[in-house]
Parts: C-alpha cells; sequence; structure tokens
C-alpha cells in the first residue's frame, strides 16, 4: 500500500517533469513586440531613413571639410582637419545608408509575396539609391551581400564600379516595377503621395547622377533628360522646424539646438562666395541664395560671423535650407548633370543653352528658399539675379575666363562653383570635388581650410565595420586616398 | 562531614518530595540559551508523556503545573532538547545548548527546514532579529549595514523613504541587476528597487515595505553554493527573511506587545559655504548667477538702493521684492536660506503585536505605521504594515503554514541631483546675500500692456520672478519642495501557504505556493516655472507585478548505517512573473493648475507608453547530503530549468565538502578547540538575461545620431519596421562559477572566527554587441563579457566577560573584493551612469564602475605640460579612479548587565575613489571656501604673478591695491611647476571648474568610518506591573549615524551615490545629505 503511493508519487512527479518544457514554451515572445510589419507601414520609415541619412552628421562633416561650414567648438574644432577625424564618427552615416539598404530588403520582400510590383520598384529604387550614395562616398562597399542578415553575417565588399552598375540595374528593375501593378501607399509617401511617375523620375534623375559619378557622361545626359522635367517634379526631404513635433526638425537645426556653438559658417569658403560677393558679377548676383544657406551669427545668438541658416519661419520670416525641407532630387540637378555631360561630351555651345536654362531657373526664385518681409529688410534691391551667360562669357577675357584658361575649362569651373554652392548641404558637392580633383578639364573651383594635410577625399571606413565584418579587406585607406574609380 | 551534609540533604529532599507529591503545584523558570544566556522564546515546556505543555514568553518564562516526579522536557528548534524532573524547588531553569549542529534545523536556501548538517560546507551570515530592531533604521536592509562580512550595502540618502542598496560578494553582471534574490518566508520576493538616474527622486524599495519589528532573522546566503538551488536567481545571493510566528503563551491567553518609538532626525553633513563675497562677477555685485560678486564686509550696510519703478515682485506672504539698484546690505543668508529648507525631520512609528499558540495551531498578527516627516521640508514616508502568520496542524503529521504580509507605503520625495529643478543644485548655488524666503507669488509688470505673471518662481537669478512660462535658472530650493510634487503610493502583498505532510518518519513531502504582488503610482509634477519644464510638465507610471511560485517537494533523512546518514532533498518548481507598466506624461500646460488632467496640454504634448513582461520558469531541483560519522559533510546540488527568456535548457551544479576537524580523537576533548570546521564548496549559478531578447522585433520606425539629431515616423503618419537590434535564440544567462574554502572556528568557549575565500568568473555577460551595419543589424544581443570577483570575509566574536548577568562581547567583521572585467569584447568603455565630463562604468581590465574623467595634460613621465603663463591644460580622458573600496570593517560591541543593554557599532569603508562634482560645480560659482580665499601679494610681485590669461595681480580690475602698494585679491597662489601662478576667477571659471574639462581635479579619498549605532536598552519586570497585568516594560534610546570621519575633506557622506542604487558608483553630484537620528523607543509587553 504505501510502496503503492510512493509509485504514484513519482509518476506525478515524471508527468509534471514532462510539462516542464510546456510551461514556459509560448512566452518568450514580448507580449507588446510585433513580430511582423507590412508594405504599407514599412513605406514610411525607410523614406525618412533615407532623407536623414543623406542630410544628417556625415553631411555636416562633409561640408565642414568642404569648407562650407566651419567646427568651432569641442570635438568640433578637430573635424576641420580632416586627417583627424576618427574612424568611429563614420559608424553613424554609414549605419544609416545601410538601414535603409537593409529595411528596403525586408520591404521589397514583402512587396514581393503581396504582388506589389510598384512598392518593390519603390523599395528598389531607395536601396540603390543608398548603394550609389555609398560608392560615392566610400568606394568599395558590401552591396550586392548587403541587407541580408541571415544568408551574409558578414557581407562581401564590392569594387566601386561594381556598385554602380549594380546601381543602374537595380534602378532599371525598380522603373520596371514601378510601372507595374498594384500601389504605392499615398498616405505614407511624403514624397509624391503615391505617384509613381513621379518616382520613375526620380529613378532616372539617380541613374543620371550616379551615371555622372561614374563619369559615363551619354548615359548620365540620357538619363537627365528623362529625371525630374520641372520643377513639380522636385524632390525634397519633409523636413520641418521648431512649430512641428521634434521627430520632424530638420537635422541641423537639432543639431544647433543641442550643441550650440558647435558648427557655424566663420571664415567659410561658402560664406566668401555667396554672402561676400566672391561669385557676383555683372550677370551673377547671389545676396538671396547667400541668406538662404547661411545667416549672420547674431541672428542664432552663437556669436560667430555667419551660421548656417537654420532660421525658421516663426523666427524670421523664412525657412533657411536648414531649417526646413532640402532639396534631394531635382530638376535644377537634371539641367547641371545634362550641362556637364553635354560640355564634355559636345563643347560648351552645346552645353550653354542647358546651363542658361538652369540660370533662369534661379532667375525665377527657384532653389533660392522662400525669403519674407524679415530676410528683404536685411536686403536692398535689386533682390539678386542670374542672366543668361554667353559664349564669350567663357572665352579668354570674359567674365568667368579672366585667367585665360581653356573654354571648357572656364566653363566646367563655373559650373563645378555653381554646384558647389547649390550643393551646399548635400553629398553631391562632396563627390564633385572627389572625381574632380585631379580632372585638368576642371580647374581649381574653391578653397579648402589651409594648413591641413592632403585632400579630404573619401569618407573613411566606420569603426564598427571595420571591427566586426570579418570580410573587411584588411587596411584601412585614409581621408586623402582618392576612391577607386577616381585615382 | 560532607558525607553527612548529603545524607541530610537527600532526607531533606525526599521529604520534600513526598510532599509535593501530594498536590500539583505551579513550576516557573527562564529558559535561556547556553553560552549567551539569552531567553529562548517560544520553546516548548511538555510534561513527558503527557499532551500537557506551556511555552516561554519573550523573556524565556513559563508557568507549567506540574507533580513532583513528573519530567519536564525543554525543547526547542536549534537547541538540544532537555529533561528537568520535578522537584521540590518552584523554580526550574534550564540552559538549552545550540543543537548537535548536525540534527538541528534550519531554513535552507529555497526556504525548506533541513538538518544544519546539510548546510555544513556553505558560508553563510545571520542577523538575529534584535539586532536589527535596536539599528533604528526602518529599511531592513540598511538595518543590516556594517553587522556582516561579504556584503556592501550603501544608503541613496537621506530622504524619507529612500532606500539602501546591497551587493553581495561583487556585481556579477553588467547589464543586468546586481540585487540579490530576496526571499520571505520561502516566497521569492522582488527587491523593487528602481534603478535610479543623476536626476529624479529616491523612492522606496519594495523590500523596504518590510517593518523590521516583523522580522525574526535574516541570513544572508553569499556564497554560489549556498545559492546554487536558485540556479539563474542566484548569482548575486539570496537574502533570506524569516518573519515572526506565534509563540506559545499561556493557555487560553494572548501574547500582547505594544511599540512606540519617536525619532529625530537631521542632516549627517552640512557642506560648508562661504559668505564673504556677494553675487555678481569681477568683484562687482549683479544679477549674475555667479557668487564672484563684492566683499560683503566693505558694504556700506544698511537697506539696499532698489527701483520702485520697475517689475515687482510680491511674494507668497505678501512681501514685495523690487530690483536692486545698489548693495548696501551686509546681511547674509546661508544659514536662514538652508534652515528653510533642510532641518529637522521627525519619525513616529507605533506598532502592536499579538500572538497566541496551542499545541496544534500557533498564531502572529502584528501592525504597525511609521511616518516619517524627512528632514526635507514636505517630504515624507508614511508606512502602514499587516503581517498575519499561523501554523496549524490538523494532524500528527499535517502542518498548514500561511504567512500574509500587506504594506501600504506613500511617499513624497523631493528633486535630487543634476537638476535644475533639484534641491540642493539651487540651495547650494544661492549666493551668501540672497534671501530665498519669496518664492512663488506674483511679478508685476511695470508696461501696462503686459500682463502680470500669476504664480512666478523667484530665485536668486529670477530677483524679481520669472516671466510668463520662462524659468528660473535654478530653482529656490523652497519651490523645490513646495511648489513641485513628486508623489508615490504602492499596495504591497507577500502570502504563502505551505502544506508539509510528514509520510513517515523518514520521508515528508511538502506542496507550497507563494505570492508576491506589488501595484504602485509615482508621480511627478512639475508646474509652470519650474527649472526644467518652465511650461509645466506632469508624468505618472503605474506599475503592477506579481509573482506566483509554487514548489513541489520530498525530503527524505534517514541513517543508511551506523555512520552514513542521508539527507534528500527533491523539488519541482513552477513560477509565473508578470509586470505591467503604464506610463504617460503631458507637458506645456495650458492652466497652471496641480489637478492632473491630460485636458491640460494640446495632443501633440501627451505620451503614453506601456510594456508587460512576462517570465515563466521552470525547475527541478535537488540535494544530497552524505554525513559520515558526524563528521565528515558532502552535498551535492543540482538545478535543471528552463525559463521563456532564455532558449535551452540549463543545469546549475554545486558541490560543497566540510569537515569537523574537532572530531578526531586529537582533538576530541581539548580545551583549546571547541569546535572546528573546515569547508570547501564549488557551484555555478546564473543571472537572469531580460525577457525578450530571443526574437528580433519590428518596432516603431525612428533614428537618431549621437549629436542630438533624430526623427521619429509617429510624428509623420507611422511606420513600424525591423529592429536595428538582432534578436539571438542562443541567448542564455550569464553564469557565474565559484569556489570558496573557508573555516569555523570555536576556541576557548569565547572566541569565534569565521573566515572564507571565494573566487568566482562571471561569464557570458550580455551586452549588445556591434555588428557590420551593412549587414543589416547594428547590434546583436549576446552572451560576450566576463569579470571575476575574489575576497575575503572574516567575522570575529570574542566574549570577554561571560557571567550570568554581566556580559560583554566584542565582534568584527571585515569584507574585501576585488573585481576586474577581464572581457568586453572589443568595446572601450561603456558607462553605466554619469556625466560626459565624469562618469562611472566598465573597462576591459579594470574594476566594475571605474571612473573616467578628463585629465590635466601630461607628458610622458606624467608631469603637467604647462602653458606659456605657467597653467595647465586639458588633456586625456583617463580612467580617473576605482570608486570599490579596498575594504570594509565593523566593529561592535554589546554590553549587558541585568536588564540593561549597551550596543555600539562603527563600521567603515577604506580606500576607493569618488568625484566630488558638488565641489567642482560650486567651485565654478564662487561658493566654496577655497574660492573666498584672498591673497596679499607684495607690490614687487603683483607684476610678475599673472593669472590664466597672463594678466598680472596689479592689472587686474579687482586686485585691491593696498596703501604699502600691495595687492589683496580674491583667490589662491598656487606653482604647478612653473612658478607661483593666481587662481582667480577667471581660472575658477574655465579650467579650474568642475565644469570645466578636467574632472580628475575633483576626485577625493572615499575613505570613511561611521558611528552607525549606540543604542542603551532596558527591560523593566517590576510586581508593580504585574498588577496592571503587564509583564514588562522595555525602553530603548538609539543613537544612529551619530558620527561620520572622512578621510578627505568632503562636507557631504561619501556613502551616498548620486545615481542611487543604479550601478554607476562614486559620483557626487549634490546630492542629499544622509541622515543621523535619536530614537526613543518604548515596547509594552502584556
Amino acid at each position: 500500500m504505501k510502496k503503492l503511493r510512493i509509485v504514484n508519487i513519482l509518476i506525478l512527479l515524471l508527468l509534471l517533469t514532462g510539462s516542464c518544457k510546456k510551461y514556459v514554451e509560448g512566452y518568450e515572445k514580448d507580449p507588446n513586440g510585433l513580430l511582423e510589419t507590412n508594405i504599407e507601414q514599412i513605406t514610411q520609415g525607410i523614406l525618412l531613413e533615407q532623407q536623414f541619412a543623406l542630410k544628417d552628421e556625415g553631411l555636416r562633416t562633409a561640408m565642414i571639410w568642404l569648407n562650407q561650414a566651419t567646427g568651432s567648438q569641442r570635438q568640433f574644432l578637430s573635424f576641420n582637419n580632416w586627417n583627424s577625424v576618427g574612424n568611429n564618427q563614420f559608424d553613424g552615416p554609414w549605419g544609416q545608408l545601410y538601414t535603409v539598404i537593409s529595411e528596403a530588403r525586408v520591404m521589397e520582400d514583402l512587396a514581393d509575396k503581396a504582388g506589389n510590383e510598384k512598392s518593390r520598384g519603390l523599395a528598389k529604387l531607395l536601396r540603390a539609391w543608398a548603394g550609389g550614395e555609398l560608392a560615392e562616398l566610400w568606394g568599395d562597399v558590401p552591396f550586392s551581400q548587403a541587407g541580408l542578415p541571415d544568408q551574409f553575417p558578414d557581407p562581401k565588399y564590392d569594387a566601386q564600379a561594381d556598385v554602380f552598375a549594380q546601381v543602374q540595374s537595380l534602378l532599371d528593375e525598380a522603373i520596371v516595377d514601378l510601372n507595374g501593378a498594384k500601389i504605392i501607399y499615398g498616405d505614407k509617401d511624403i514624397f509624391f503621395s503615391g505617384d509613381a511617375s513621379k518616382w520613375i523620375k526620380v529613378a532616372h534623375g539617380l541613374k543620371a547622377r550616379f551615371y555622372l559619378a561614374a563619369g559615363d557622361y551619354s548615359n548620365a545626359k540620357t538619363e537627365a533628360a528623362m529625371g525630374p522635367s520641372s520643377t513639380d517634379d522636385d524632390m525634397y526631404a519633409k523636413f520641418n522646424s521648431y512649430v512641428a513635433p521634434r521627430g520632424q526638425w530638420n537635422p541641423t537645426f537639432q543639431f544647433y539646438w543641442e550643441r550650440d556653438g558647435y558648427m557655424s559658417a566663420e571664415n567659410s569658403y561658402g560664406v566668401q562666395i555667396t554672402m561676400n560677393g566672391g561669385r557676383d558679377n555683372a550677370k551673377t548676383y547671389e545676396i538671396i541664395r547667400a541668406y538662404y544657406n547661411y545667416a549672420p551669427g547674431s541672428w542664432w545668438q552663437s556669436g560667430y560671423d555667419y551660421d548656417l541658416n537654420v532660421m525658421i519661419a516663426d523666427w524670421v520670416g523664412t525657412n533657411g535650407k536648414f531649417g526646413g525641407p532640402m532639396e534631394l532630387v531635382t530638376y535644377g540637378e537634371m539641367l547641371l548633370i545634362q550641362a556637364e555631360a553635354e560640355a564634355r561630351t559636345n563643347g560648351v555651345a552645346a552645353a550653354l543653352p542647358i546651363y542658361n536654362q538652369y540660370r533662369t531657373l534661379l532667375d525665377n526664385d527657384n532653389y533660392l528658399g522662400h525669403w519674407g518681409p524679415v530676410l528683404s529688410s536685411n536686403l536692398t534691391p535689386p533682390y539678386g539675379f542670374y542672366l543668361p551667360y554667353d559664349l564669350t562669357d567663357f572665352q579668354a577675357g570674359g567674365i568667368e575666363n579672366q585667367d585665360n584658361v581653356s573654354e571648357l575649362q572656364a566653363f566646367l569651373r563655373e559650373l563645378f562653383e555653381e554646384r558647389y554652392v547649390f550643393f551646399i548641404g548635400d553629398y553631391q558637392a562632396f563627390n564633385d570635388y572627389a572625381r574632380s580633383f585631379n580632372d585638368p578639364d576642371v580647374p581649381q573651383y574653391f578653397q579648402l581650410k589651409s594648413g591641413f594635410n592632403g585632400q579630404p577625399l573619401r569618407f573613411i571606413y566606420p569603426q564598427s565595420e571595420i571591427d566586426s565584418n570579418d570580410n573587411f579587406p584588411g587596411e584601412a585607406p585614409k581621408v586623402t586616398v582618392p576612391l577607386p574609380m577616381y585615382q | 562531614m560532607r558525607t553527612k551534609f548529603n545524607v541530610f540533604l537527600t532526607l531533606l529532599l525526599a521529604l520534600v518530595v513526598q510532599i509535593s507529591f501530594a498536590q500539583e503545584k505551579e513550576i516557573t523558570g527562564v529558559v535561556t540559551e547556553a553560552g549567551s544566556g539569552d531567553p529562548i522564546p517560544g520553546a516548548n515546556v511538555v510534561i513527558k508523556g503527557t499532551n500537557k505543555g506551556a511555552a516561554t514568553d519573550f523573556d524565556g518564562k513559563y508557568t507549567i503545573k506540574a507533580n513532583p516526579g513528573e519530567v519536564l522536557v525543554f525543547s526547542v528548534v536549534g537547541y538540544q532538547p532537555v529533561e528537568r524532573k520535578v522537584g521540590s524547588a518552584n523554580t526550574i531553569n534550564v540552559s538549552l545548548k545550540q543543537g548537535d549542529q548536525l540534527t538541528t534545523v534550519v531554513i535552507n536556501a529555497i526556504g525548506v527546514e533541513v538538518k544544519k548538517r546539510t548546510e555544513k560546507g556553505i558560508s553563510t551570515s545571520k542577523v538575529k532579529a534584535k539586532v536589527l530592531q535596536t539599528t533604528g533604521e526602518q529599511d531592513p536592509i540598511a538595518a543590516l549595514s556594517g553587522k556582516m562580512s561579504g556584503v556592501k550595502i550603501n544608503m541613496a540618502s537621506g530622504d524619507p523613504g529612500a532606500s539602501a542598496n546591497i551587493v553581495i560578494r561583487g556585481p556579477k553582471t553588467i547589464l543586468g541587476s546586481t540585487q540579490p534574490l530576496f526571499v520571505i518566508d520561502g516566497i521569492p520576493v522582488r527587491g523593487g528597487l528602481r534603478s535610479s538616474s543623476v536626476d529624479g527622486v529616491e523612492r522606496p524599495s519594495k523590500i523596504g515595505d518590510i517593518d523590521p519589528n516583523d522580522i525574526a532573522s535574516v541570513k544572508i546566503l553569499k556564497g554560489a553554493a549556498a545559492a546554487a538551488l536558485w540556479g539563474t536567481e542566484g548569482a548575486n545571493g539570496v537574502v533570506l527573511i524569516t518573519t515572526k510566528s506565534g509563540k506559545y503563551a499561556k493557555k487560553g491567553s494572548i501574547g500582547v506587545s505594544v511599540s512606540s518609538s519617536i525619532s529625530f532626525d537631521s542632516a549627517l553633513t552640512k557642506y560648508p559655504l562661504q559668505d564673504k563675497f556677494g553675487q555678481g562677477s569681477a568683484g562687482i555685485w549683479s544679477t549674475s548667477s555667479l557668487s564672484w560678486g563684492d566683499k560683503i564686509s566693505d558694504r556700506p550696510g544698511g537697506p539696499d538702493d532698489v527701483d520702485t519703478t520697475g517689475d515687482y515682485f510680491v511674494d507668497q506672504d505678501g512681501k514685495t521684492w523690487y530690483p536692486i539698484l545698489t548693495k548696501k546690505s551686509k546681511e547674509v543668508f546661508n544659514n536662514k536660506n538652508y534652515d528653510a529648507v533642510i532641518n529637522q525631520g521627525m519619525q513616529i512609528k507605533n506598532g502592536i503585536q499579538l500572538t497566541a499558540a496551542t499545541q496544534k495551531a500557533s498564531y502572529f498578527l502584528s501592525i504597525s505605521n511609521l511616518k516619517d516627516n524627512g528632514i526635507f521640508e514636505n517630504s515624507y514616508y508614511d508606512r502602514t504594515t499587516v503581517n498575519f502568520n499561523n501554523s496549524i496542524k490538523p494532524s500528527k503529521k499535517l502542518k498548514i503554514t500561511t504567512n500574509f504580509q500587506y504594506t501600504n507605503a506613500k511617499q513624497n520625495a523631493i528633486q535630487k541631483g543634476s537638476n535644475v529643478s533639484g534641491l540642493l543644485l539651487g540651495l547650494y548655488r544661492t549666493p551668501a546675500d540672497f534671501d530665498n524666503s519669496g518664492y512663488i507669488g506674483t511679478k508685476f509688470k511695470s508696461d501696462p500692456n503686459q500682463p502680470n505673471v500669476l504664480k512666478s518662481q523667484r530665485s536668486y537669478r529670477k530677483p524679481v520672478g520669472t516671466d510668463y512660462k520662462k524659468g528660473p535658472g535654478y530653482n529656490n530650493p523652497l519651490f523645490t519642495e513646495y511648489v513641485q510634487k513628486n508623489p508615490y503610493k504602492s499596495n504591497h502583498v507577500v502570502t504563502g501557504v505551505n502544506l508539509s505532510y510528514q509520510l513517515n518518519e523518514w520521508l515528508t513531502l511538502i506542496a507550497r505556493s507563494g505570492l508576491d504582488y506589488a501595484s504602485s503610482k509615482d508621480e511627478t509634477y512639475f508646474p509652470i516655472h519650474s527649472g526644467n519644464y518652465p511650461k509645466g510638465n506632469y508624468s505618472s507610471t503605474l506599475n503592477s507585478y506579481y509573482r506566483i511560485n509554487n514548489d513541489f517537494i520530498g525530503q527524505i533523512s534517514k541513517n543508511l548505517n551506523d555512520k552514513i546518514s542521508l539527507d534528500l532533498l527533491m523539488g519541482l518548481n513552477f513560477s509565473h512573473y508578470k509586470s505591467e507598466y503604464l506610463n504617460g506624461y503631458y507637458g506645456d500646460f495650458l492652466l497652471n493648475t496641480d489637478t492632473p488632467t491630460d485636458d491640460n496640454a494640446v495632443d501633440q504634448q501627451k505620451n503614453p507608453y506601456f510594456k508587460t513582461y512576462i517570465i515563466r520558469k521552470t525547475a527541478g531541483y535537488g540535494s544530497a547530503t552524505f554525513s559520515y560519522d558526524n563528521m565528515l559533510f558532502t552535498t551535492l546540488t543540482g538545478r535543471g530549468e528552463y525559463a521563456s527568456t532564455f532558449g535551452d535548457f540549463i543545469f546549475y551544479p554545486s558541490v560543497s565538502v566540510a569537515w569537523d576537524f574537532n572530531k578526531i580523537d586529537a582533538l576530541k576533548d581539548s580545551e583549546v578547540i571547541n569546535s572546528g570546521t573546515l569547508r570547501a564548496s564549488f557551484a555555478k549559478v546564473g543571472n537572469e538575461p531580460n525577457p525578450y531578447l530571443l526574437d528580433t522585433y519590428y518596432v516603431g520606425a525612428n533614428d537618431s545620431d549621437g549629436w542630438g539629431a533624430q526623427w521619429s515616423a509617429s510624428s509623420y503618419d507611422g511606420s513600424i519596421w525591423r529592429d536595428i537590434i538582432q534578436g539571438n535564440p542562443n541567448i542564455k544567462p550569464e553564469t557565474t562559477t565559484e569556489i570558496e574554502g573557508g573555516m569555523d572556528l570555536r576556541m576557548f568557549d569565547r572566541l569565534n572566527l569565521n573566515f572564507t575565500y571565494y573566487n568566482s568568473k562571471s561569464k557570458d555577460l550580455i551586452l549588445y554587441v556591434p555588428q557590420a551595419a551593412s549587414s543589416g543589424y547594428q547590434y546583436k544581443w549576446d552572451n560576450v563579457a566576463s569579470m571575476t570577483n575574489k575576497g575575503i570575509e572574516l567575522e570575529l566574536g570574542y566574549d570577554i566577560i561571560k557571567k550570568d548577568d554581566l556580559k560583554w562581547n566584542l565582534g568584527m567583521t571585515y569584507t574585501q573584493n576585488d573585481n576586474v572585467v577581464t572581457d568586453l569584447a572589443g568595446s572601450d568603455y561603456i558607462s553605466l551612469n554619469g556625466f560626459t565630463s565624469t562618469s562611472s562604468g566598465v573597462a576591459q581590465g579594470k574594476p566594475f564602475g571605474v571612473l573616467r574623467s578628463t585629465d590635466f595634460e601630461r607628458d610622458n613621465e606624467g608631469n603637467l605640460v604647462l602653458d606659456a603663463n605657467g597653467f595647465p591644460k586639458a588633456g586625456e580622458k583617463i580612467y580617473a579612479g576605482d570608486p570599490n573600496p579596498d575594504f570594509l570593517a565593523g566593529i561592535h560591541t554589546d554590553l549587558s548587565y541585568k536588564g540593561i543593554k549597551l550596543r555600539v557599532l562603527v563600521d567603515g569603508s577604506f580606500g576607493g575613489k569618488s568625484w566630488d562634482g558638488t565641489t567642482g560645480a560650486l567651485t565654478h560659482f564662487g561658493r566654496t571656501l577655497e574660492t573666498a580665499n584672498e591673497v596679499n601679494i607684495s607690490a614687487t610681485d603683483a607684476t610678475t604673478i599673472v593669472n590664466i590669461t597672463g594678466a598680472p595681480v596689479n592689472t587686474l580690475s579687482y586686485a585691491h591695491l593696498n596703501t604699502d602698494g600691495s595687492y589683496t585679491v580674491r583667490g589662491n597662489i598656487k606653482d604647478f611647476g612653473a612658478g607661483p601662478v593666481l587662481l582667480d576667477q577667471v581660472w575658477y571659471n574655465t579650467i579650474g571648474s568642475g565644469f570645466g574639462p578636467v574632472g580628475t581635479q575633483f576626485f577625493k579619498d572615499a575613505t570613511w568610518v561611521k558611528l552607525r549605532e549606540v543604542s542603551l536598552s532596558y527591560s523593566l519586570k517590576a510586581d508593580i506591573l504585574k498588577k496592571a497585568k503587564i509583564k514588562s516594560i522595555d525602553f530603548g534610546i538609539t543613537g544612529r549615524n551619530l558620527w561620520l570621519w572622512t578621510k578627505d575633506n568632503w562636507g557631504m557622506d561619501p556613502e551616498t551615490n548620486l545615481s542611487g542604487s543604479s550601478k554607476g558608483r562614486g559620483l557626487q553630484y549634490f546630492n542629499h545629505p544622509t541622515t543621523k537620528s535619536f530614537l526613543f523607543s518604548t515596547k509594552i509587553n502584556f
């Protein structure tokens, strides 16, 4: 009898043991944690990360290096010297672009399963865009295996030229998909409200941008013609200012807000040629655009002669470039690409009408900000102008050729200088320098900060990648080493 | 002669016995502990062979009716039973020897009664109830300070209800909790310490919900082997708390005791501030934030000249404050400003305890209330506890025990630390010549087109009040205490039932279930015009959690043969924990009201957050002890677990061996060594991963850089994407393996010694490890880091005098722990808490919590690199100090004479460094004594001695030219190596400031010694009391934290830590002072 009871207890214990694992099963998942998303809901995050990646900390570093801005305090003082910026400063800019790539992979997968070709096209476009920017800034980067953590925890590095080639074919796929079935969720598309035709133009615009970066001028020209074809097609980063929730603020405005005084535009070359009349001539008067990019230090109270213009409408009646939306892909850029490609392939005479078309856009107050009453009180008429150039202006002794260089050199110098100002606040200005620094057709068109060794020709690889990617190719090149395609 | 006398005695005895047989008589006596002579309450007194019995009361007294010739059996758990035959005497006093250690019963790690021999191989420290209760501490952890080796206890601050932090044998995790597991009457209870930050408020811990008066004993399981039965919850050690249970009183009567105490508290430390120089800068009075103004004694005196035409302020008492035009008054307000916010606190505590017992049942009921009005105005802690424990024995084999504890706690705390709305930050920065007394009122605007500002805050930086929705710079400390509110409410229940069934003489089955449930509401209210939220902010967090813990246990105890006996315990455990948070805040108030309603903000300013955690765990565990010849003991334990927080099954083994070497023949009868045990153990225990690290989740899309820029899709139209942190399905518990060895020795029947050495290695510590972003994730949860702890624990006791009515003993504890973080998986440094300038964190090869700060620039030999003016420059960030003490030590002595008892406890922490950020900041403001020094410089030196800008003394506008041509200037002369230079305001505002880059100049030795406790008690037992049916009255006076010595000059208590109970250590930044108190208590026993 007693034995029986013990046996019963033992059996009970065994049964309990068997149910042990079951007891904990199902509780390992966070009851407030999501294990999935869908196409509609992932879309906006990627768009927002893309614009953040293109306009945040990496851009500020590039602007300081290009003498469009200045590091004025604390750690930012050392940012002026491109040789002294540590690899870990690039963890952020690199990580942001790869976040776009990996989230876009998730979106492609979701769109694939749902048969939503248009959304898949958008995802491919975003991934290609991020890949192209990575190749422009770092050269050889992981792309074919990037953003697939399950298959490739240590993605291999593709050569810069291969990345550009992959980007082009991926953009081709994107265009096909964008012409395909289903929709882009309009309420989540902050840029074009789901209008695929606008995205197709952006895709062509990006193809033009990256062909130009790869030195394929004829393709660049063709694609640029299919890119955004009026200012209505322009794509702006949807940043806002103090009047909106913090999560919408322009990243540079936020930086000024959090790190008052770290960064300014004091003594920058960008201020010299815009604010201080360096680019002004009989046909050009830059003052409005100068105020779009820069503001007197007294406006922000950080005590420098000039700051980047992070002003917002409810303070001074206008949004500075760094206080609100910023250009991403524009009709203006397309005209600049076509002008350069035309000049390089068919000569200045063929390029000039296109460039003048671009200047007319500026003269009609495009890409100059939206200046209001307060700004106008700081200025006296005329409020800036961009009159058409003649071919003679680029010939020896002309307005843009006082030093008697070749017509092409004079034209490209003006064009690159224009791009230097137009792209204050965009990575294209940095890529322009990286691809042209040793191009005999492009004479020096701006001045770096003096006293530092070499030239900033690339972004250096981030510390996290050096430490964590087993396929990282050995030694990391210095900032002064040209990118593979520009050597 | 002697023989004759004996015969006579025998005859007499026989006669008495004969007479006594005639009638049952009342026998009384006292049962005491052999050796200590302490009374043993609750001992059973039973007439052998009958059911008739009684039990001893609180003083070990008993009364029983028995017939001469009957035999009384005195027994109680833990002591060897004694039998006495009833003779002629009406009084039978017995002293019980501590039971043969091998067969007496103790409570083991999981709260089950086991034979003591099963714990011979492990080291524990035990503190008895009365030792806790005389301390005057109301937090049971704080009450343990200095009383045992191997533990480090820190008070966060002297706020009422503030909790104490306890770490046993050093930290064993980086991101996880360093808190030990608390087990109350067998029920695992969450310690509930809020990991606090550099600002905010200090809240009570959940373990602080227990009234120390309800505790029967606290036992600390320090080592891994001792805690091994808890597996994943054992790495930080276990604190076993046993609450009081029913005591036998006279049959049919109930033991009642009523206790009451009052305590007067004051700040233990007061930071010394200068009162020589007034508000201003460069020697001139102004409404500057600084106190670098004019010399107060040089003023003409009399009332200040004021501007009665501009804006003015009418304060809460109707007093009008005008802007000062010329400062004339010599009045200083250091003391007045201080006393207005920090002064005497008072604690009142009342309680009643009822106890009753019969042979078949016992009850214990205790109700107490504590009201603590802290030393900070408007702060309080109010705790009500109900404790009901009962035990019944329906049959000889079955015993049912239930425990129930309920605590209701309320608190209002004061904002602290690095916080422009904090108390001391605003108080200490207030210039000596500014009167803080008007702190809230109306600001009348002179501009007729501007509305007056209601509920404006007046502070030294806004002497006529803040403008509407604008901040005060730093809060007026009175505003911090009286206008801001930080209420807290909590309800906490710990309850359980335990069924124990003795199947036969060697097998017992136990089934038990325990519940730990708490819910709390934690609110913070910053009205409009608060320092950090000029537009107002309200937040509230509701948290509720419960844990249900069920065990099914079988126990076998059997002698296998004459020499070998076996104790076996096997159990199954099922645990379910759930915690829910609901937090909401809103800001930018519409109305300046303290009514919490979300109508008072626009949608954009409202923010909800909610989170649920569930942890399920199941385990099988067992322990087997083989005892050989009562001399050699081997215990093996094992625990296997499945849990929802990690993927795979995990097993934790332990083995411990003990040898009673005094039982060898050579020592058996030794007069020198009474007992001696050598012990050694090895064990593996774990630290549980946080829940939900196994999967990769999809989260609201957002990102930020390291510079403050951020975006969030929820600010647009919303988006959900894959998290950048990759889950890890292979995550496992962090494991600690430890070996320890030690000796327990008793010599000369006077000296007790316990010595332990341990060496533990904690590995698989969880971090989020950076990944190649190109892969698609930026971080991954992984078991990567490791650290070691090595240490020595020593406890010594010596009975100097041990007579029946006079006893004096001396005790000592010594604790040493050396921690090294041995592997950080490639991370340079991970900050745990602090500031960008100085923080406490972990770094490879450094001790846990190492302080990192910027030093002066030095050359390769470590000499200062000086600039052209002879001043040092800022250099690199270095590991500037180890906040961990070299060792901790405590000495206590107990003296008792009849009913009078005196106890003195001194403890100290030796070595280690802390960062004195308070002095750093106050240096900047010119509030420290050092900055108020004046130096005389001869006419010639005045042209050569320069300040940091290179300006000679004679060119400084604030240097006073004396008639003899010499100069008097505020500051100090120092030689950094290139000749004497002047440290003046410019130095103290730049590189010499705590706000400057060089944090290392404010590092100090953290050594301190405290007179922790002096307590005197007397138990009055007079006949006159008996008529009032009072058994006794106990009186007590305790002085707590009466005296503090610090090696370096602190002006603060270095035991406190800015980040409270968080893992960041060694940080001082406007920490609230701790308190000293005098406690008077009475207890009436009926």
